[in-house]
């Protein structure tokens, strides 16, 4: 037990027909929800609380009503995740009601708010509880906890585990310690085709490491959220979506490397895991942001104006561009006209599609910028200027695409608006998700 | 949300948006051959459908069978009744 490495969420207990069931009908088995935001200790391997405050999280109703659209998904177990879940207002009242769906209920905690009344509650739920601990000596406690004196009080919430019974067969505890960058899945977690976790304030992540905001049940069903997300749909579709070696991988049925380390660690979800050990000495192969532009899109300097994609995330992405006067959209006075916005847009939404299939197995469409609307110009760029441009796919239809943009400089909007985008291939993107 | 609510509201985007005038905006009118709108204009229709109802149309197939603004009325109504639709 001592020693043992702490899976903070769910573990794959579900067995491989049910997850291939699932995948096949576009339903959950799990989630992992987030109560609190942060905890009694800055814990080092808190990865959502670093990026949650207390501020505007999802009401109890809230949380009770995406519990009970999840289970309508299929859901069978909800992993409690939080720098502390303990600290929860009537965190009790919640287990029970997740039990009393139907649902199992795994906590993760670093063992001080667990008191003796606590522990009771949590076994008489059967709760299963992962306990970050790491027992071997005070001082490694405090580190994981980042918190001096913790080590007592973890200690105890042990103890009073314990005594209320654990562990058992229907109410297991796992403990261990966990190393500070080790918050993420490994090698054949494929947890995606089947969880998603729902963070404090209500957005949508696929998991823990893998921390691109997919939607916000507080705006749309998670059904709808599942259903439309690109970033799913490109895990569902990872054998013909990966880059660089874990896409030829032998194991590559069964395994697509961690995307959480693949997406903290090279910008890029759909990258190879540099984390993985056969990827050793293959990460030159590795794909990382920002990435150079020149050859993910068709057109070449000068009439190619963007220069580096900084970002990817949702249906989104954000390139930069630095205005030189070789540009053919560059005036005498080294102005850029106002119509370069536009093909600033297009080439960067050009950019992202073409960095997505990079040594992919799916080619790539040509698509046509044939609209603009709802444009506002609220400044000039010049010469010398570095331009970042964030594009956003707000609709597709058909063979069409609605494009969002802003172009800035520094923090200065210079463009926004909308181009309309026309795709010469069958579709778009293949639908894929909850129920289709 | 009633259908004489959203018959209102369909209305609403195409006197908004297409700048169609109200006389006009008859159920049995063909988008197309009466009202004038193109395949650009039926992306708009979807963006502006989305929006105003809060729904997620993208690649619906029956948005490609959809001729005349009873149609349209139709397909709104069934959305929501299919439960897509957040408003309804």
């Amino acid at each position: 037990m001592p020693g043992s490495r702490v899976r903070h969420v769910c573990s794959h207990e579900f067995t491989e027909e049910e997850i291939e069931e699932a995948v096949r009908s576009s339903r959950l088995l799990a989630i992992e929800i987030e109560l609190g935001p942060g905890g009694n200790a800055r814990c080092s391997s808190g990865y959502l609380s670093k990026r949650s405050t207390s501020k505007n999280e999802l009401s109890r109703r809230e949380v009770r009503e995406v519990i009970l659209q999840a289970r309508d998904l299929g859901a069978r177990k909800v992993s409690i995740l939080g720098g502390e879940a303990r600290g929860y207002p009537r965190i009790a009242e919640m287990i029970r009601f997740v039990r009393s769906k139907g649902l199992e209920v795994e906590m993760l905690a670093n063992g001080a708010g667990i008191t003796a009344d606590f522990a009771r509650e949590l076994f008489a739920n059967q709760v299963r509880v992962v306990l970050k601990m790491d027992p071997s000596s005070q001082d490694a406690q405090d580190v994981l906890a980042v918190t001096e004196g913790r080590f007592d009080l973890v200690q105890q919430g042990f103890r009073h585990l314990k005594e209320a019974g654990y562990p058992s067969d229907e109410a297991p505890l796992e403990v261990g310690a966990e190393e500070p960058e080790s918050s993420l899945r490994g090698h054949g977690c494929m947890q995606h085709k089947f969880s998603c976790l729902i963070c404090s304030q209500g957005d949508v992540i696929p998991c823990v490491g893998l921390s691109i905001p997919i939607g916000n049940v507080r705006e749309q069903r998670l059904y709808d959220i599942l259903k439309d997300s690109e970033v799913l749909e490109d895990l569902r579709n990872y054998r013909q979506r990966i880059k660089g070696p874990c896409g030829a991988c032998e194991e590559a049925d069964t395994c697509y490397g961690c995307r959480g380390a693949a997406y903290r660690l090279t910008g890029d979800y759909l990258a190879s895991d540099p984390l993985c050990w056969k990827n050793a000495d293959r990460q030159n192969e590795i794909a990382r942001l920002p990435f150079p532009i020149a050859g993910i899109i068709p057109q070449e300097r000068p009439m190619r104006i963007i220069d580096d994609l900084l970002e990817t995330g949702e249906r989104s992405g954000e390139v930069s561009a630095t205005v030189s006067d070789e540009m053919p959209f560059v005036d005498e006075d080294g102005a850029l006209d106002e119509a370069a916005y536009f093909e600033l847009m297009a080439q960067s939404i050009a950019a992202l599609n073409g960095f997505k299939q990079l040594g992919g197995s799916e080619s790539s469409s040509k698509g046509y910028l044939v609209g603009a609307q709802k444009i506002e110009i609220l400044g000039t760029a010049r010469v010398g200027d570095t331009l970042n441009i964030y594009v956003e796919k707000d609709v597709r239809f058909g063979k069409f695409a609605v494009v969002k943009g802003t172009v800035s400089r520094n923090t200065k909007v210079l463009a926004r608006g909308e181009i309309k985008i026309w795709h010469d291939t069958e579709d778009v993107r293949g639908p894929a998700g909850p129920g289709d | 949300m009633t259908e004489q609510e959203i018959r209102t509201m369909v209305n609403e985007i195409l006197e908004e948006y297409f700048e169609i005038e109200r006389d006009k905006l008859l159920p049995e009118m063909n988008i197309f051959e009466d009202l004038e709108l193109d395949s650009l204009d039926i992306v708009d229709l979807v963006v502006a459908m989305q929006k105003k109802f809060r729904v997620r149309i993208r690649d619906d197939e029956r948005i490609k069978s959809i001729r005349t603004l009873e149609d349209i009325y139709l397909f709104i109504l069934a959305l929501q009744e299919e439960g897509v639709s957040p408003g309804a």
